[in-house]
């Protein structure tokens, strides 16, 4: 798999969830500033592929892209926002890896909120984006 | 006639944005049930009259590949339309489901035009055939 085709996948799957489902448009950066207070989702994937998907966003994004998924105005619970990050985390991941190879098999394992210290070994190809209220980074390590 | 629909998806979110583009649909609905995986799910339709079934395929406990096959091999249960919706495009996966018996497949991200637009087309056969 071509380094290049991944890394035009992530920016293009990571584009085209925010834009359809949280009606966001995310301009591409060179990476999250640092010092931001950050969620952080990872999922792991099988099957033809095998590999870590990750998820990085701002606090205040994440809340603004949760409560546009979610339709809600009122004040949007912890759980619905863990929620909804997993659920970005899961729709990137699977449109990523379909648009890779559509004839691939693929087995995406449930997306998970994990805390800012954990571990990420290997190489990894990151985009990362400026969107509504703060900024989100996607990243995916093939083992 | 007003239906009743079930969503079968182990994230909250995703059911939440569900059942939102159904109840801002337009279609005559009288109840939308939830389960957080196909074992659940099927619970629910044993006790539960259903007509049309939105159903994720990655899920904890029984994924809604094995949910789907049990379904068709129940003889109560198999006539229900079943709509997956999945972000996996590819194209076995598709064509699995599909075999299977599911009645439509809609890939994750969706317009809620085209959810919607899925919905009519399975719900309209089940009026049909009503």
């Amino acid at each position: 798999m071509l380094t290049a085709d991944v890394d035009r996948a992530l920016s293009k799957c990571a584009g085209r969830v925010l834009e359809t489902m949280c009606y966001s448009d995310p301009l591409p950066i060179t990476g999250l500033e640092e010092g931001q207070s950050l969620l952080h989702a990872e999922l792991h994937f099988h099957g033809t592929y095998s590999g870590v998907f990750h998820l990085d966003i701002t606090e205040d994004a994440g809340k603004s892209l949760a409560s546009t998924f979610l339709g809600c105005d009122d004040d949007l619970q912890e759980d619905q926002l863990g929620s909804v990050i997993c659920e970005l985390t899961n729709m990137i991941c699977g449109s990523m890896l379909s648009t890779l190879d559509a004839q691939a098999d693929i087995h995406l394992d449930a997306p998970t909120l994990v805390g800012e210290d954990a571990p990420r070994t290997g190489e990894v190809l990151s985009r990362a984006f400026e969107i509504d209220n703060g900024q989100m980074a996607v990243a995916i390590r093939f083992n | 006639m007003s239906y009743r629909i079930l969503i079968v998806d182990d994230s909250p979110g995703m059911r939440a944005v569900l059942r939102r583009v159904i109840d801002l649909s337009g279609l005559p609905v009288a109840s939308c049930l939830t389960a957080c995986h196909g074992l659940s799910a099927l619970a629910v339709l044993r006790n539960e009259p259903i007509d049309l079934i939105l159903t994720d395929i990655n899920m904890p406990e029984m994924n809604g590949e094995d949910f789907v096959a049990e379904l068709k091999k129940d003889s109560a249960l198999s006539e229900i339309p079943v709509l997956v919706i999945s972000t996996d495009a590819t194209s076995n996966r598709m064509q699995r489901m599909l075999e299977l018996g599911a009645a439509g497949y809609v890939i994750k991200p969706f317009q809620p035009e085209t959810l919607r637009s899925e919905v009519e087309r399975v719900l309209g056969g089940v009026h049909a055939n009503g």
